[in-house]
């Protein structure tokens, strides 16, 4: 009996030994990579530095203060929501969708279809954002294809006009994420029990009945996972709107993420100065945003689910 | 069971180390060299000298064979490198200077080599005047920076001689005044039924619209100088700072009518200096406005379109005025601080002295050389390299040198330019989107802006004050000189 503790003891100690190991390298990469520069940028935003010199000039809240002070920073956050809410609503509906489809008996070339939804991905957003801007310049693709036919005489200026251009970068941003997002809603739907479609089958539900009251309730779950990735990628956009429109035309697509980058290494032939301090406190805001959304919608995930406990409850007594 | 559990760890973990040290080794026996005795590293960010620096070097290794040099082209993220080498005290030993901070403050923090030892008073005579430059080549006597260029620079009008000639217009019609630019334009434009435009920009390039509408307004607003990189849109006149002059709103205004009159190529609002060059190389514009660089990349055949038949002419005005640019020297050759081959750095530097700027410089016919060589017709690397020249010698003039009145101003314009968000280039942009709708309404904003950015920079530099930016005895369009910061002083 003593001897069989003794070798569980050893085994638990082994065991713990190599999860310190496994642990060992995340952890070091995650305060020397992550938590390390998280804490630097509260920092520098205390500092107006310019990226290289020596941080010796503390400058307390004024970056802060001319952060909120400045018009383009709070259009720069608007457009991050244009962009957060245009590609979660697109991303999400469509993928779900397209898991619905994909995921029926009869559909044929399930394979096919789920490689191809896939593919923007696996694709490098940098590459996307390039070729998109090719695709729908002035004299790209979609101009000459719909000028050949003869739509229209003068090309449509895509990338030009704000709204265009926003609609464009919500439109390529969905069709990004939308093949991991079908992924997730096809785990969930491979994860409902098929005994619960044969029954809804057997009480004479049809397609859409059984969808509205089994599969979608039973998604619930998956959905609060997909809602709150999105919005979270969606606050970070940063390759796409760099290589697609590059903030432009004058700002008006211009996100957070993209503010912070263009203060934080502006240096260059125009003349414009590099100022990591006041982009850190950018940056820092930009975090707190994306705290303050996560959380409202984590409070109003967990309000639905307490809600719709409740009502299961009520309806179980 | 254990022993066995950390067998198979240290096993992978010895093969892991073995790939690596294998990769190590091939690459060493790759760039093994019996007679490199010494490596110098060399970053260069100047694209329009990437292959003749690459020859330049192989020639350089050949004579001196017991010295090997490491380039490497700095790309779009060169001021993010260099600044992660500034805050690590590891820059290279020789590097083309970067736009991230200003020499002075390089100095200051011991970042760059004194080259007196090299620019004796002999070599430094062969040395066009005007480059000696504070806070770019020098601070008072001592020299911190090789220069590259005369610093002669401006921004001037190439014609396409193909489009020019298909629709019969010769080279002595091409236009020299805004309305000559639009009734061309849009003749050019009608007769070939909209599908080929008069003027082609790089607007998405917004440093290029800043540089061009600053130079062709100072036919309009003679008292604001060109730079953008020394108190930018300062009046050196009443030390105030302007945007919204008569010069920049007619300049979008009169560029407007352009797009308008379908005499401005509308992919112009969306094309960087490179499209815009390949563009017009192609036929899509008869005119294109360009940095006197531009030349170059016309002719290369791969960095750019490697297209021949082309003239240049000076930028047209509103009334065939002439413009100024201002002359400084920026770019050049640098010395880390930290290099542990001086000597071998030193080798270097007196080699391209006496063949950099035949080889390297005037070999590329991008700029103009800071070294007094001639450059005959025969030797000229294109045809239309002398006619660059002639309109750089007619356009680049020597302005008032806030950092040599006032060394403290180096500080005072930095914390300046730091706080402005908008540039004329990219107003302009956002005009021809059809972003802005009145123009003097938004360079009024901006000017707000740059004014409170300019007063607080002055207020937070005791030693700067407005007077360091009012130079009463300049007379625009004549060079100004030390002689006559002395007479002011």
């Amino acid at each position: 009996m003593a001897a069989s503790k003794t070798n569980k003891t050893n085994l638990t100690k082994s065991w713990n030994r190599w999860a310190v190991v496994f642990l060992m390298p995340q952890t070091i990469v995650f305060f020397g990579l992550s938590l390390y520069p998280i804490i630097m940028s509260y920092v520098y935003s205390f500092y107006s530095w310019d990226g290289a010199s020596p941080l010796d000039d503390f400058v307390g809240l004024s970056n802060y203060v001319e952060l909120f002070q400045t018009p383009r920073f709070w259009g720069s956050f608007l457009h991050t929501i244009y962009y957060v809410f245009g590609t979660t609503i697109i991303a999400v509906g469509v993928s779900l969708i397209l898991a619905v489809i994909l995921n029926t008996k009869q559909f044929k070339g399930k394979a096919f279809y789920r490689t191809i939804y896939f593919l923007p991905v696996v694709t490098t957003t940098a590459i996307i954002g390039v070729i998109m801007n090719n695709i729908f310049g002035v004299n790209g693709l979609v101009n000459q294809t719909i000028q050949t036919i003869g739509i229209i005489q003068q090309p449509v200026p895509w990338l030009s006009d704000s709204s265009l251009a926003m609609l464009i970068l919500i439109a390529v941003g969905a069709w990004k994420s939308l093949g991991m997002n079908m992924i997730y809603w096809l785990s969930g739907l491979q994860s409902i029990p098929t005994e619960l479609y044969e029954s809804a089958q057997l009480d004479g539900a049809g397609f859409w009945r059984t969808l509205f009251h089994v599969t979608l309730p039973l998604l619930k779950p998956i959905l609060a996972v997909i809602l709150l990735l999105s919005i979270v990628n969606g606050m970070h956009a940063f390759d796409l709107v760099k290589t697609l429109t590059n903030g432009d035309p004058y700002n008006s697509t211009e996100t957070l993420d993209l503010y912070v980058f263009n203060y934080a290494f502006g240096g260059g032939t125009d003349g414009t100065i590099s100022r990591m301090g006041y982009a850190s406190a950018a940056g820092v805001m930009l975090g707190i945003f994306t705290l303050i959304i996560s959380v409202i919608f984590g409070g109003l995930n967990m309000l639905t689910q307490r809600k719709s406990n409740k009502h299961a409850n009520g309806r179980v007594i | 069971m254990k022993r066995k559990k950390w067998g198979i760890t240290f096993a992978a973990l010895t093969i892991l180390s073995a790939g690596c040290a294998d990769g190590a080794g091939e690459n060493e026996e790759e760039t093994d060299n019996s007679d490199v005795e010494t490596t110098l590293t060399f970053w260069n960010r100047l694209p329009e000298l990437e292959s003749q620096f690459s020859s330049f070097i192989e020639d350089f290794e050949e004579k001196h064979p017991e010295i090997a040099v490491e380039m490497e082209n700095l790309g779009a993220s060169g001021n993010q490198q260099f600044q992660t080498a500034i805050n690590n005290d590891e820059l290279p030993d020789i590097f083309v200077r970067a736009n991230v901070m200003p020499v002075r403050q390089l100095k200051e923090q011991g970042q760059i080599k004194n080259l007196n030892e090299v620019f004796t008073d002999e070599v430094r005579g062969q040395f066009r005047d005007e480059v000696w430059q504070e806070n770019f080549t020098v601070l008072g006597e001592d020299v911190y920076q090789l220069p590259l260029y005369s610093g002669k620079s401006s921004v001037m009008m190439y014609y396409n001689k193909d489009v020019l000639g298909k629709f019969g217009i010769s080279e002595d019609e091409v236009p020299e005044t805004w309305e000559e630019l639009k009734q061309v334009s849009m003749q050019i434009n009608e007769e070939s039924n909209g599908s080929i435009y008069g003027l082609t920009l790089g607007a998405e390039a917004s440093w290029l619209s800043d540089l061009f509408m600053k130079q062709m307004g100072t036919s309009i607003n003679p008292e604001m100088h060109t730079s953008i990189e020394v108190a930018k849109n300062v009046n050196y006149k009443d030390g105030e700072v302007n945007l919204a002059t008569d010069a920049n709103i007619e300049i979008m205004n009169y560029l407007k009518d352009l797009q308008e009159s379908n005499a401005l190529d509308p992919e112009s609002v969306e094309n960087d200096e490179l499209t815009a060059i390949s563009n017009f190389a192609a036929g899509r514009a008869a005119f294109f406005f360009g940095g006197n660089w531009d030349g170059s990349i016309l002719v290369n055949e791969e960095t750019g379109p490697g297209f021949e038949n082309w003239g240049v002419a000076p930028m047209p005005t509103k009334n065939g005025h002439p413009y100024y640019a201002d002359s400084l020297t920026k770019e050049g050759l640098m010395v880390s601080e930290y290099t542990e081959n001086w000597e071998e750095v030193q080798t270097f530097l007196h080699y391209f002295i006496e063949h950099g700027y035949t080889d390297v410089v005037a070999g590329s016919g991008a700029h103009q050389t800071a070294l007094n060589v001639e450059v005959s017709e025969e030797d000229a690397p294109f045809p239309q390299y002398n006619d660059i020249t002639s309109i750089l010698d007619e356009t680049s003039i020597q302005v008032p040198d806030p950092y040599l009145r006032n060394n403290d101003t180096i500080g005072a314009i930095q914390d300046y330019q730091g706080g402005l968000s908008y540039s004329v280039g990219a107003m302009l942009r956002g005009y021809l989107q059809g972003e802005i709708n009145d123009p003097k309404a938004e360079l009024m904003k901006a000017e707000e802006e740059a004014v409170d950015s300019f007063e607080s920079a002055i207020e937070g530099n005791e030693n700067v004050s407005r007077e360091d930016f009012i130079y009463e005895n300049w007379t625009p369009f004549e060079p100004y000189t030390r002689d006559d910061m002395e007479e002011l002083e």
